[in-house]
Protein backbone atom coordinates (compact mmCIF):
# COMPACT_ATOMS: atom_id res chain seq x y z
CA UNK A 1 0.00 0.00 0.00
CA UNK A 2 1.53 3.27 -0.92
CA UNK A 3 1.72 6.03 1.79
CA UNK A 4 -1.26 8.25 0.25
CA UNK A 5 -3.76 5.81 -0.10
CA UNK A 6 -2.43 4.46 3.65
CA UNK A 7 -3.29 8.07 4.97
CA UNK A 8 -6.22 8.18 2.80
CA UNK A 9 -7.17 5.03 4.02
CA UNK A 10 -7.14 6.18 7.53
CA UNK A 11 -8.34 9.60 6.92
CA UNK A 12 -11.80 8.21 5.37
CA UNK A 13 -11.72 5.37 8.42
CA UNK A 14 -11.35 8.83 10.70
CA UNK A 15 -14.27 10.74 8.67
CA UNK A 16 -16.72 7.62 9.28
CA UNK A 17 -15.62 7.04 12.57
CA UNK A 18 -16.58 10.93 13.71
CA UNK A 19 -19.66 10.15 11.95
CA UNK A 20 -20.80 7.63 13.59
CA UNK A 21 -19.90 9.64 17.09
CA UNK A 22 -21.61 12.39 15.81
CA UNK A 23 -24.54 10.35 14.42
CA UNK A 24 -25.17 8.82 18.34
CA UNK A 25 -24.92 12.74 19.61
CA UNK A 26 -27.46 13.54 16.81
CA UNK A 27 -29.87 10.67 18.02
CA UNK A 28 -30.11 12.41 21.58
CA UNK A 29 -29.70 16.25 20.81
CA UNK A 30 -31.91 16.37 17.88
CA UNK A 31 -35.50 14.96 19.20
CA UNK A 32 -34.78 17.38 22.32
CA UNK A 33 -34.42 20.33 20.34
CA UNK A 34 -37.45 19.40 17.98
CA UNK A 35 -39.66 18.63 20.84
CA UNK A 36 -38.57 21.95 21.99
CA UNK A 37 -39.00 24.02 18.37
CA UNK A 38 -41.99 22.46 17.92
CA UNK A 39 -43.72 23.44 20.75
CA UNK A 40 -42.69 27.13 20.34
CA UNK A 41 -43.80 26.79 16.67
CA UNK A 42 -47.47 25.61 17.91
CA UNK A 43 -47.69 28.20 20.18
CA UNK A 44 -47.50 30.71 17.23
CA UNK A 45 -50.00 28.93 15.26
CA UNK A 46 -52.33 28.04 17.90
CA UNK A 47 -52.49 31.91 18.93
CA UNK A 48 -53.37 32.73 15.14
CA UNK A 49 -56.56 29.56 14.97
CA UNK A 50 -60.04 30.04 16.38
CA UNK A 51 -61.24 28.23 19.28
CA UNK A 52 -63.03 25.15 17.45
CA UNK A 53 -59.96 25.13 15.08
CA UNK A 54 -57.89 24.30 17.88
CA UNK A 55 -59.74 21.21 18.56
CA UNK A 56 -61.13 20.37 14.87
CA UNK A 57 -57.34 21.22 13.62
CA UNK A 58 -54.87 20.38 16.36
CA UNK A 59 -52.07 20.21 14.59
CA UNK A 60 -52.23 21.83 11.23
CA UNK A 61 -51.88 25.24 10.20
CA UNK A 62 -54.58 27.89 11.02
CA UNK A 63 -56.87 27.58 7.57
CA UNK A 64 -57.42 31.80 8.20
CA UNK A 65 -54.91 33.74 10.56
CA UNK A 66 -57.03 34.71 13.22
CA UNK A 67 -55.65 38.22 14.43
CA UNK A 68 -58.21 39.15 16.27
CA UNK A 69 -57.06 37.01 19.33
CA UNK A 70 -54.34 39.42 19.36
CA UNK A 71 -56.50 42.55 19.30
CA UNK A 72 -58.47 40.55 21.67
CA UNK A 73 -55.73 39.43 24.46
CA UNK A 74 -54.18 43.36 23.74
CA UNK A 75 -57.43 45.55 24.61
CA UNK A 76 -59.63 43.31 25.84
CA UNK A 77 -57.78 41.66 28.02
CA UNK A 78 -55.56 44.17 28.73
CA UNK A 79 -52.46 42.54 28.13
CA UNK A 80 -51.55 45.73 26.41
CA UNK A 81 -51.84 47.85 29.96
CA UNK A 82 -49.95 45.31 31.40
CA UNK A 83 -47.81 45.13 28.78
CA UNK A 84 -46.65 49.28 29.71
CA UNK A 85 -46.87 48.86 33.19
CA UNK A 86 -43.82 46.00 32.79
CA UNK A 87 -41.89 48.18 30.39
CA UNK A 88 -41.97 51.31 32.69
CA UNK A 89 -41.38 49.10 35.99
CA UNK A 90 -38.48 47.14 34.39
CA UNK A 91 -36.81 50.00 32.57
CA UNK A 92 -36.63 51.93 36.10
CA UNK A 93 -35.52 48.97 37.92
CA UNK A 94 -32.55 48.51 35.20
CA UNK A 95 -31.61 52.18 35.16
CA UNK A 96 -31.19 52.00 38.87
CA UNK A 97 -30.26 48.46 39.31
CA UNK A 98 -27.29 49.05 36.74
CA UNK A 99 -26.34 52.50 38.26
CA UNK A 100 -25.86 51.39 41.97
CA UNK A 101 -24.59 48.00 41.18
CA UNK A 102 -21.73 49.46 38.73
CA UNK A 103 -21.00 51.52 41.38
CA UNK A 104 -20.80 49.28 44.22
CA UNK A 105 -19.41 46.66 42.01
CA UNK A 106 -16.43 49.44 40.98
CA UNK A 107 -15.69 49.58 44.40
CA UNK A 108 -15.62 46.16 45.33
CA UNK A 109 -13.43 45.13 42.35
CA UNK A 110 -10.71 48.15 41.97
CA UNK A 111 -10.72 49.60 45.71
CA UNK A 112 -8.81 48.01 48.35
CA UNK A 113 -10.07 48.66 51.52
CA UNK A 114 -10.63 46.79 54.96
CA UNK A 115 -14.00 44.57 54.95
CA UNK A 116 -14.23 44.58 51.23
CA UNK A 117 -14.51 40.99 50.77
CA UNK A 118 -17.05 40.71 53.27
CA UNK A 119 -19.06 42.90 51.53
CA UNK A 120 -18.56 40.84 48.58
CA UNK A 121 -20.14 38.09 50.11
CA UNK A 122 -22.72 39.56 51.71
CA UNK A 123 -23.91 40.81 48.48
CA UNK A 124 -23.61 37.69 46.44
CA UNK A 125 -25.04 35.65 49.61
CA UNK A 126 -28.01 37.25 48.49
CA UNK A 127 -28.32 35.00 45.68
CA UNK A 128 -29.25 32.11 47.93
CA UNK A 129 -31.75 33.92 49.82
CA UNK A 130 -35.48 32.17 48.94
CA UNK A 131 -37.59 35.89 47.85
CA UNK A 132 -40.74 33.95 50.24
CA UNK A 133 -38.48 34.25 52.88
CA UNK A 134 -39.03 37.93 52.65
CA UNK A 135 -42.69 38.37 51.34
CA UNK A 136 -43.97 39.09 54.22
CA UNK A 137 -41.74 41.05 55.97
CA UNK A 138 -40.68 43.03 52.37
CA UNK A 139 -44.79 43.39 52.05
CA UNK A 140 -45.22 44.92 55.68
CA UNK A 141 -42.43 47.34 54.91
CA UNK A 142 -43.61 48.49 51.82
CA UNK A 143 -47.22 48.82 53.55
CA UNK A 144 -45.48 50.99 56.40
CA UNK A 145 -44.28 53.35 53.57
CA UNK A 146 -47.53 53.38 51.58
CA UNK A 147 -45.71 51.70 48.16
CA UNK A 148 -48.02 48.40 48.23
CA UNK A 149 -50.13 49.00 45.33
CA UNK A 150 -47.66 51.42 44.08
CA UNK A 151 -45.42 51.09 40.73
CA UNK A 152 -42.68 52.58 42.66
CA UNK A 153 -42.82 50.06 45.74
CA UNK A 154 -42.44 46.88 42.85
CA UNK A 155 -39.51 48.88 41.57
CA UNK A 156 -37.45 49.39 44.82
CA UNK A 157 -38.27 45.65 45.45
CA UNK A 158 -36.78 44.71 42.05
CA UNK A 159 -33.83 46.87 42.54
CA UNK A 160 -32.74 44.91 45.80
CA UNK A 161 -33.35 41.55 44.06
CA UNK A 162 -31.41 42.22 41.47
CA UNK A 163 -28.21 43.61 42.89
CA UNK A 164 -26.74 40.29 44.16
CA UNK A 165 -26.60 39.32 40.61
CA UNK A 166 -25.72 42.38 39.09
CA UNK A 167 -22.48 42.96 41.49
CA UNK A 168 -21.82 39.42 40.99
CA UNK A 169 -21.52 39.68 37.43
CA UNK A 170 -20.10 43.71 37.50
CA UNK A 171 -16.98 42.69 39.96
CA UNK A 172 -16.67 40.02 37.68
CA UNK A 173 -16.28 42.27 34.61
CA UNK A 174 -14.04 45.19 36.23
CA UNK A 175 -11.72 42.59 37.39
CA UNK A 176 -10.54 41.69 33.88
CA UNK A 177 -9.89 45.40 32.70
CA UNK A 178 -6.32 45.71 32.89
CA UNK A 179 -5.40 47.77 36.09
CA UNK A 180 -2.52 50.08 34.32
CA UNK A 181 -5.09 52.15 32.93
CA UNK A 182 -6.48 53.55 36.00
CA UNK A 183 -3.35 53.95 37.73
CA UNK A 184 -2.05 56.26 34.83
CA UNK A 185 -4.97 58.39 35.13
CA UNK A 186 -4.54 58.73 38.76
CA UNK A 187 -0.97 59.55 38.34
CA UNK A 188 -2.57 62.51 36.19
CA UNK A 189 -4.47 63.57 39.11
CA UNK A 190 -8.19 61.97 38.47
CA UNK A 191 -10.38 61.44 41.02
CA UNK A 192 -12.11 58.08 41.37
CA UNK A 193 -15.20 59.56 40.26
CA UNK A 194 -14.07 60.99 37.09
CA UNK A 195 -12.07 57.49 36.55
CA UNK A 196 -15.30 55.75 36.84
CA UNK A 197 -17.14 57.98 34.99
CA UNK A 198 -15.18 58.59 32.27
CA UNK A 199 -12.48 55.44 32.23
CA UNK A 200 -14.25 52.26 33.86
CA UNK A 201 -17.88 53.03 32.41
CA UNK A 202 -16.84 53.00 28.88
CA UNK A 203 -14.46 49.78 29.00
CA UNK A 204 -17.07 47.97 31.02
CA UNK A 205 -19.48 48.74 28.35
CA UNK A 206 -19.60 44.83 27.15
CA UNK A 207 -20.19 43.90 30.93
CA UNK A 208 -23.17 46.44 31.48
CA UNK A 209 -25.29 45.60 29.07
CA UNK A 210 -25.04 41.53 29.61
CA UNK A 211 -25.83 42.69 32.96
CA UNK A 212 -29.01 44.57 31.70
CA UNK A 213 -29.51 41.74 29.23
CA UNK A 214 -30.21 39.62 32.25
CA UNK A 215 -31.44 42.28 34.85
CA UNK A 216 -34.10 42.29 31.83
CA UNK A 217 -35.00 38.98 31.39
CA UNK A 218 -35.41 38.51 35.11
CA UNK A 219 -37.89 41.42 35.38
CA UNK A 220 -39.72 41.00 32.29
CA UNK A 221 -40.38 37.18 33.66
CA UNK A 222 -40.70 37.75 37.83
CA UNK A 223 -43.91 37.46 39.42
CA UNK A 224 -43.84 36.19 43.04
CA UNK A 225 -42.65 39.46 43.88
CA UNK A 226 -45.46 41.51 41.71
CA UNK A 227 -47.68 39.39 42.76
CA UNK A 228 -47.75 40.54 46.31
CA UNK A 229 -46.74 43.76 45.75
CA UNK A 230 -49.53 44.82 43.03
CA UNK A 231 -52.81 44.40 44.09
CA UNK A 232 -54.78 46.68 41.55
CA UNK A 233 -55.18 45.45 38.23
CA UNK A 234 -54.46 48.60 36.68
CA UNK A 235 -50.84 48.42 38.10
CA UNK A 236 -50.05 44.46 36.82
CA UNK A 237 -47.54 44.16 34.85
CA UNK A 238 -47.24 40.95 32.17
CA UNK A 239 -46.94 38.21 34.18
CA UNK A 240 -49.96 38.99 36.63
CA UNK A 241 -52.07 40.02 33.90
CA UNK A 242 -50.96 37.03 31.75
CA UNK A 243 -51.26 34.58 34.45
CA UNK A 244 -55.13 35.94 35.49
CA UNK A 245 -56.69 35.61 32.26
CA UNK A 246 -55.36 32.10 32.43
CA UNK A 247 -57.29 31.83 35.72
CA UNK A 248 -59.97 33.72 33.95
CA UNK A 249 -59.47 31.02 30.90
CA UNK A 250 -61.35 28.39 33.19
CA UNK A 251 -64.52 30.07 32.95
CA UNK A 252 -64.14 31.35 28.99
CA UNK A 253 -62.13 28.15 27.46
CA UNK A 254 -60.45 30.59 25.46
CA UNK A 255 -57.56 28.96 25.02
CA UNK A 256 -56.16 31.14 21.61
CA UNK A 257 -56.51 34.75 23.16
CA UNK A 258 -54.38 33.23 25.95
CA UNK A 259 -51.71 31.46 23.95
CA UNK A 260 -51.65 35.26 22.04
CA UNK A 261 -51.12 37.03 24.80
CA UNK A 262 -48.00 34.39 25.67
CA UNK A 263 -46.84 35.50 22.41
CA UNK A 264 -46.95 38.91 23.05
CA UNK A 265 -44.89 38.45 26.52
CA UNK A 266 -42.40 35.76 25.02
CA UNK A 267 -41.56 38.21 22.04
CA UNK A 268 -39.47 40.99 23.86
CA UNK A 269 -37.36 37.64 25.12
CA UNK A 270 -37.30 36.03 21.94
CA UNK A 271 -35.79 39.15 20.17
CA UNK A 272 -33.73 39.44 22.61
CA UNK A 273 -32.58 35.91 22.30
CA UNK A 274 -32.16 35.62 18.23
CA UNK A 275 -29.64 38.59 18.41
CA UNK A 276 -28.00 38.21 21.48
CA UNK A 277 -27.73 34.24 22.62
CA UNK A 278 -24.26 34.06 22.85
CA UNK A 279 -23.83 37.34 24.77
CA UNK A 280 -26.13 36.14 26.76
CA UNK A 281 -25.16 32.72 27.84
CA UNK A 282 -21.35 33.80 27.93
CA UNK A 283 -22.04 36.74 30.40
CA UNK A 284 -23.66 33.97 32.56
CA UNK A 285 -20.91 31.66 32.35
CA UNK A 286 -18.24 34.39 33.01
CA UNK A 287 -18.98 34.21 36.78
CA UNK A 288 -19.95 30.79 37.43
CA UNK A 289 -16.93 29.40 35.87
CA UNK A 290 -14.53 31.33 37.57
CA UNK B 1 -4.08 59.02 55.83
CA UNK B 2 -4.58 57.78 51.70
CA UNK B 3 -6.16 54.67 52.98
CA UNK B 4 -8.63 56.42 55.14
CA UNK B 5 -9.53 58.03 52.20
CA UNK B 6 -9.38 55.32 49.78
CA UNK B 7 -11.97 53.27 52.23
CA UNK B 8 -14.43 56.46 52.28
CA UNK B 9 -14.42 56.84 48.48
CA UNK B 10 -15.36 53.04 48.75
CA UNK B 11 -18.21 53.67 50.93
CA UNK B 12 -19.40 56.37 48.94
CA UNK B 13 -19.45 54.42 45.59
CA UNK B 14 -21.01 51.79 47.90
CA UNK B 15 -23.58 53.08 49.79
CA UNK B 16 -26.81 53.80 47.17
CA UNK B 17 -26.44 49.82 46.57
CA UNK B 18 -25.69 48.89 50.29
CA UNK B 19 -28.69 51.11 51.75
CA UNK B 20 -31.19 49.56 49.07
CA UNK B 21 -29.61 46.24 49.92
CA UNK B 22 -30.16 46.86 53.48
CA UNK B 23 -33.06 47.84 53.71
CA UNK B 24 -35.27 45.76 51.05
CA UNK B 25 -33.12 42.97 51.25
CA UNK B 26 -31.29 42.53 54.23
CA UNK B 27 -34.00 43.91 56.96
CA UNK B 28 -36.68 41.90 55.62
CA UNK B 29 -34.74 38.56 55.87
CA UNK B 30 -33.74 39.12 59.68
CA UNK B 31 -37.15 40.15 60.19
CA UNK B 32 -38.64 37.23 59.14
CA UNK B 33 -37.22 35.28 61.52
CA UNK B 34 -38.60 37.44 64.11
CA UNK B 35 -42.02 37.30 62.65
CA UNK B 36 -41.68 33.48 62.38
CA UNK B 37 -42.22 33.45 66.01
CA UNK B 38 -45.53 35.61 65.96
CA UNK B 39 -49.08 34.48 65.43
CA UNK B 40 -50.33 37.43 63.03
CA UNK B 41 -53.15 37.87 60.95
CA UNK B 42 -51.09 40.77 59.19
CA UNK B 43 -54.20 43.27 59.05
CA UNK B 44 -54.59 43.52 62.47
CA UNK B 45 -51.56 45.41 64.40
CA UNK B 46 -51.38 42.99 67.06
CA UNK B 47 -48.66 40.39 66.60
CA UNK B 48 -49.02 37.76 69.19
CA UNK B 49 -46.11 36.38 70.62
CA UNK B 50 -45.81 32.25 70.81
CA UNK B 51 -42.36 31.46 70.67
CA UNK B 52 -41.40 27.76 68.26
CA UNK B 53 -45.42 27.50 68.00
CA UNK B 54 -45.68 27.90 64.30
CA UNK B 55 -42.83 25.68 64.08
CA UNK B 56 -44.37 22.99 66.15
CA UNK B 57 -48.04 23.23 63.98
CA UNK B 58 -45.57 22.81 60.78
CA UNK B 59 -44.32 19.49 62.22
CA UNK B 60 -48.02 18.77 62.67
CA UNK B 61 -49.51 20.03 59.26
CA UNK B 62 -49.87 16.79 56.83
CA UNK B 63 -49.69 19.29 54.26
CA UNK B 64 -46.37 20.83 55.41
CA UNK B 65 -45.26 17.49 55.29
CA UNK B 66 -46.49 16.60 51.69
CA UNK B 67 -45.12 19.77 50.40
CA UNK B 68 -41.82 19.16 51.91
CA UNK B 69 -41.37 15.95 50.31
CA UNK B 70 -42.48 16.86 47.01
CA UNK B 71 -39.67 19.79 47.32
CA UNK B 72 -37.26 17.15 48.51
CA UNK B 73 -38.43 14.93 45.20
CA UNK B 74 -38.11 17.34 42.94
CA UNK B 75 -34.47 18.78 44.77
CA UNK B 76 -32.96 14.74 44.34
CA UNK B 77 -34.74 13.41 41.41
CA UNK B 78 -35.15 16.78 39.12
CA UNK B 79 -31.40 17.11 40.22
CA UNK B 80 -29.98 13.54 39.23
CA UNK B 81 -31.39 13.77 36.19
CA UNK B 82 -31.27 17.22 35.24
CA UNK B 83 -27.30 17.45 36.02
CA UNK B 84 -27.22 13.76 34.32
CA UNK B 85 -28.86 15.07 30.98
CA UNK B 86 -27.45 18.29 31.15
CA UNK B 87 -23.41 17.19 31.22
CA UNK B 88 -24.54 14.53 28.47
CA UNK B 89 -25.45 17.55 26.78
CA UNK B 90 -22.91 19.54 27.32
CA UNK B 91 -20.31 16.82 26.65
CA UNK B 92 -22.32 15.99 23.35
CA UNK B 93 -22.23 19.78 22.59
CA UNK B 94 -18.48 20.18 23.00
CA UNK B 95 -17.04 18.59 20.47
CA UNK B 96 -16.01 21.34 17.59
CA UNK B 97 -17.03 19.30 14.88
CA UNK B 98 -20.16 19.06 15.71
CA UNK B 99 -22.78 20.21 13.15
CA UNK B 100 -25.00 22.87 14.50
CA UNK B 101 -23.98 22.91 18.14
CA UNK B 102 -24.63 26.60 18.89
CA UNK B 103 -28.12 26.40 17.25
CA UNK B 104 -28.72 23.25 20.05
CA UNK B 105 -27.08 24.74 22.59
CA UNK B 106 -29.47 27.71 22.07
CA UNK B 107 -32.54 25.96 21.74
CA UNK B 108 -32.29 23.55 25.02
CA UNK B 109 -31.29 26.64 26.60
CA UNK B 110 -34.22 28.85 25.13
CA UNK B 111 -36.57 27.54 27.95
CA UNK B 112 -34.75 29.59 30.11
CA UNK B 113 -35.21 32.99 29.11
CA UNK B 114 -38.65 32.54 28.43
CA UNK B 115 -41.60 34.16 30.45
CA UNK B 116 -42.56 31.43 33.11
CA UNK B 117 -45.84 31.95 33.50
CA UNK B 118 -45.45 31.73 29.66
CA UNK B 119 -44.49 27.96 30.14
CA UNK B 120 -46.59 27.08 32.65
CA UNK B 121 -49.69 27.95 30.13
CA UNK B 122 -47.93 25.98 27.67
CA UNK B 123 -47.66 23.36 29.94
CA UNK B 124 -51.61 23.34 31.09
CA UNK B 125 -52.47 22.85 27.59
CA UNK B 126 -49.94 20.63 26.53
CA UNK B 127 -50.82 18.25 29.68
CA UNK B 128 -54.73 19.01 29.65
CA UNK B 129 -56.61 15.68 29.27
CA UNK B 130 -57.98 17.17 25.70
CA UNK B 131 -54.28 19.27 24.53
CA UNK B 132 -51.57 18.29 23.03
CA UNK B 133 -50.07 15.26 24.43
CA UNK B 134 -53.08 13.04 24.50
CA UNK B 135 -53.72 14.52 21.19
CA UNK B 136 -50.35 12.91 19.54
CA UNK B 137 -51.51 9.76 21.94
CA UNK B 138 -54.07 9.58 19.77
CA UNK B 139 -53.01 10.14 16.58
CA UNK B 140 -50.60 7.34 16.94
CA UNK B 141 -53.25 5.34 17.74
CA UNK B 142 -51.67 4.96 21.03
CA UNK B 143 -55.20 6.01 22.84
CA UNK B 144 -54.38 3.39 25.85
CA UNK B 145 -51.11 5.65 26.95
CA UNK B 146 -53.66 8.67 27.64
CA UNK B 147 -54.36 9.89 30.39
CA UNK B 148 -54.84 12.66 32.53
CA UNK B 149 -51.04 14.02 33.01
CA UNK B 150 -51.90 16.82 35.72
CA UNK B 151 -54.42 14.21 37.94
CA UNK B 152 -53.41 13.36 41.25
CA UNK B 153 -51.60 10.45 40.35
CA UNK B 154 -49.26 11.77 37.78
CA UNK B 155 -49.33 15.68 38.49
CA UNK B 156 -45.92 15.17 40.34
CA UNK B 157 -44.30 13.59 37.14
CA UNK B 158 -45.47 15.58 35.23
CA UNK B 159 -44.27 18.27 36.95
CA UNK B 160 -41.29 16.79 36.90
CA UNK B 161 -40.42 16.28 33.44
CA UNK B 162 -41.81 20.00 33.10
CA UNK B 163 -38.91 21.50 35.70
CA UNK B 164 -36.31 19.48 34.12
CA UNK B 165 -37.04 20.56 30.38
CA UNK B 166 -37.54 24.21 31.41
CA UNK B 167 -34.20 24.73 33.33
CA UNK B 168 -31.70 21.55 32.16
CA UNK B 169 -30.53 24.39 29.57
CA UNK B 170 -28.95 26.48 32.44
CA UNK B 171 -26.81 23.93 34.26
CA UNK B 172 -25.92 22.74 30.34
CA UNK B 173 -24.33 26.14 29.19
CA UNK B 174 -22.52 25.99 32.28
CA UNK B 175 -20.83 22.69 32.41
CA UNK B 176 -19.96 23.37 28.48
CA UNK B 177 -18.48 26.57 29.15
CA UNK B 178 -16.51 24.47 31.88
CA UNK B 179 -15.52 21.95 30.19
CA UNK B 180 -14.87 24.05 26.60
CA UNK B 181 -11.57 25.79 28.96
CA UNK B 182 -10.04 22.16 29.43
CA UNK B 183 -6.91 22.97 27.17
CA UNK B 184 -7.65 20.11 24.34
CA UNK B 185 -3.79 19.20 24.60
CA UNK B 186 -4.82 16.52 27.99
CA UNK B 187 -7.94 14.78 25.68
CA UNK B 188 -5.49 14.64 22.95
CA UNK B 189 -2.55 12.84 24.29
CA UNK B 190 -4.95 10.40 26.26
CA UNK B 191 -6.32 9.46 22.89
CA UNK B 192 -2.71 8.65 21.97
CA UNK B 193 -2.03 6.92 24.44
CA UNK B 194 -5.42 4.63 23.73
CA UNK B 195 -8.29 6.10 25.80
CA UNK B 196 -11.99 5.80 24.48
CA UNK B 197 -14.09 8.21 24.64
CA UNK B 198 -16.11 7.90 27.79
CA UNK B 199 -12.79 6.95 29.50
CA UNK B 200 -11.72 10.21 28.48
CA UNK B 201 -15.01 11.63 29.42
CA UNK B 202 -14.98 10.23 33.34
CA UNK B 203 -11.03 10.21 33.94
CA UNK B 204 -10.62 13.47 32.31
CA UNK B 205 -13.08 16.02 31.33
CA UNK B 206 -15.15 15.09 34.92
CA UNK B 207 -12.34 15.72 37.40
CA UNK B 208 -10.58 19.04 35.46
CA UNK B 209 -14.67 20.37 35.74
CA UNK B 210 -14.95 19.33 38.99
CA UNK B 211 -15.45 22.53 41.00
CA UNK B 212 -17.86 23.74 38.10
CA UNK B 213 -20.01 20.53 38.38
CA UNK B 214 -19.82 21.48 41.95
CA UNK B 215 -21.26 25.42 41.22
CA UNK B 216 -23.75 24.00 39.25
CA UNK B 217 -24.95 21.48 41.94
CA UNK B 218 -25.30 24.52 44.37
CA UNK B 219 -27.34 26.15 41.88
CA UNK B 220 -29.70 23.73 41.10
CA UNK B 221 -29.92 23.50 44.99
CA UNK B 222 -30.78 27.01 45.73
CA UNK B 223 -33.24 26.99 42.23
CA UNK B 224 -34.61 24.31 43.07
CA UNK B 225 -36.02 25.00 46.37
CA UNK B 226 -37.04 28.57 45.36
CA UNK B 227 -38.67 27.20 42.55
CA UNK B 228 -42.28 28.84 42.55
CA UNK B 229 -43.60 30.19 38.96
CA UNK B 230 -43.64 27.28 36.93
CA UNK B 231 -45.12 25.11 39.71
CA UNK B 232 -47.74 27.69 40.70
CA UNK B 233 -48.76 28.46 37.20
CA UNK B 234 -49.00 24.74 36.33
CA UNK B 235 -51.11 23.56 38.84
CA UNK B 236 -51.26 26.20 42.14
CA UNK B 237 -49.26 23.33 43.95
CA UNK B 238 -52.70 20.84 42.94
CA UNK B 239 -54.57 19.22 42.49
CA UNK B 240 -55.18 18.40 46.41
CA UNK B 241 -51.51 19.39 47.39
CA UNK B 242 -49.98 17.19 45.10
CA UNK B 243 -47.58 19.07 43.85
CA UNK B 244 -46.99 21.28 46.50
CA UNK B 245 -43.98 22.69 47.69
CA UNK B 246 -42.48 24.41 50.46
CA UNK B 247 -42.34 27.27 48.46
CA UNK B 248 -45.98 27.10 47.07
CA UNK B 249 -46.77 26.63 51.34
CA UNK B 250 -45.02 29.78 51.97
CA UNK B 251 -47.31 31.53 49.71
CA UNK B 252 -50.13 30.23 49.71
CA UNK B 253 -50.25 29.91 53.83
CA UNK B 254 -49.36 33.81 54.21
CA UNK B 255 -51.37 35.22 51.66
CA UNK B 256 -54.53 33.60 52.68
CA UNK B 257 -54.89 30.90 49.37
CA UNK B 258 -55.45 28.05 52.41
CA UNK B 259 -57.95 29.45 54.77
CA UNK B 260 -59.09 33.08 53.75
CA UNK B 261 -56.93 34.03 56.72
CA UNK B 262 -53.99 35.58 55.82
CA UNK B 263 -51.43 33.20 58.08
CA UNK B 264 -48.63 35.55 58.06
CA UNK B 265 -46.41 34.25 60.80
CA UNK B 266 -47.45 30.73 60.52
CA UNK B 267 -46.30 31.22 56.55
CA UNK B 268 -43.14 32.90 57.27
CA UNK B 269 -42.04 30.26 59.45
CA UNK B 270 -42.76 27.23 56.50
CA UNK B 271 -39.97 29.78 54.81
CA UNK B 272 -37.70 29.96 57.13
CA UNK B 273 -37.58 26.24 56.69
CA UNK B 274 -36.68 26.36 53.16
CA UNK B 275 -33.89 29.14 54.18
CA UNK B 276 -32.66 26.37 56.53
CA UNK B 277 -32.37 24.27 53.62
CA UNK B 278 -31.11 26.06 51.57
CA UNK B 279 -28.27 26.80 53.93
CA UNK B 280 -28.01 23.12 54.40
CA UNK B 281 -27.72 22.14 50.99
CA UNK B 282 -25.48 24.26 50.11
CA UNK B 283 -23.33 24.06 52.92
CA UNK B 284 -23.16 20.30 52.72
CA UNK B 285 -22.59 20.03 48.79
CA UNK B 286 -19.49 22.20 49.57
CA UNK B 287 -18.34 20.60 52.41
CA UNK B 288 -18.86 17.15 50.78
CA UNK B 289 -17.70 17.69 47.10
CA UNK B 290 -15.26 20.48 47.19
CA UNK B 291 -11.82 19.31 46.13
CA UNK B 292 -8.72 20.88 45.72
CA UNK B 293 -9.43 22.77 42.46
CA UNK B 294 -7.00 20.97 39.52
CA UNK B 295 -4.76 24.03 38.37
CA UNK B 296 -4.71 23.95 34.58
Amino acid sequence: MTEISRNYFLRSRNGIKNFARSWLSYVILVPWCAFTVLIFLWLITASLKTNRELYSNLWGIPSTLTWENFTHAWSVAHIGTYFSNSIFIVAIAMAATILISSMGAYALARISFRGSTFILYSLIGGMGIPVQLLLVPLFMLLAKMHLVNQPLGLIVAYVAYLLPFSVFLLVGFFRTIPMEIEESAAMDGASDFTIFRKIMMPLAAPGLITALIFDFITLWNEYLLALVILGKPKNWTVSLGLYNLNVAMGSTADWVSLFAGVVIIMLPSMLLYIFLSDRIISGLTLGATK
Amino acid sequence: MRRIHRSMTALLFLAPALLVYGIFFIYPAIRALYISLFDWSGFIPVMKYIGIKNFIELSKDPIFWKSLKNTLFFLFFGGIITLSLALLFAALLSKKKLWGRRFFRAVIFFPVVTPTVGLGIIGTFFFNPNGILNGVLNSLHLDILTNSWLGPKLAIYSMLAAIIWATVGFSMVILLAGIEKIPETYAEVAELEGAGETTIFFRITIPMIWDVIVTVIIFWIIGALKMFELIYTLTQGGPNWATSTISIFTYIEAFGQRETIYRMGYGTAAGVVLFVLVILGAGLTMSLLRREAIEY
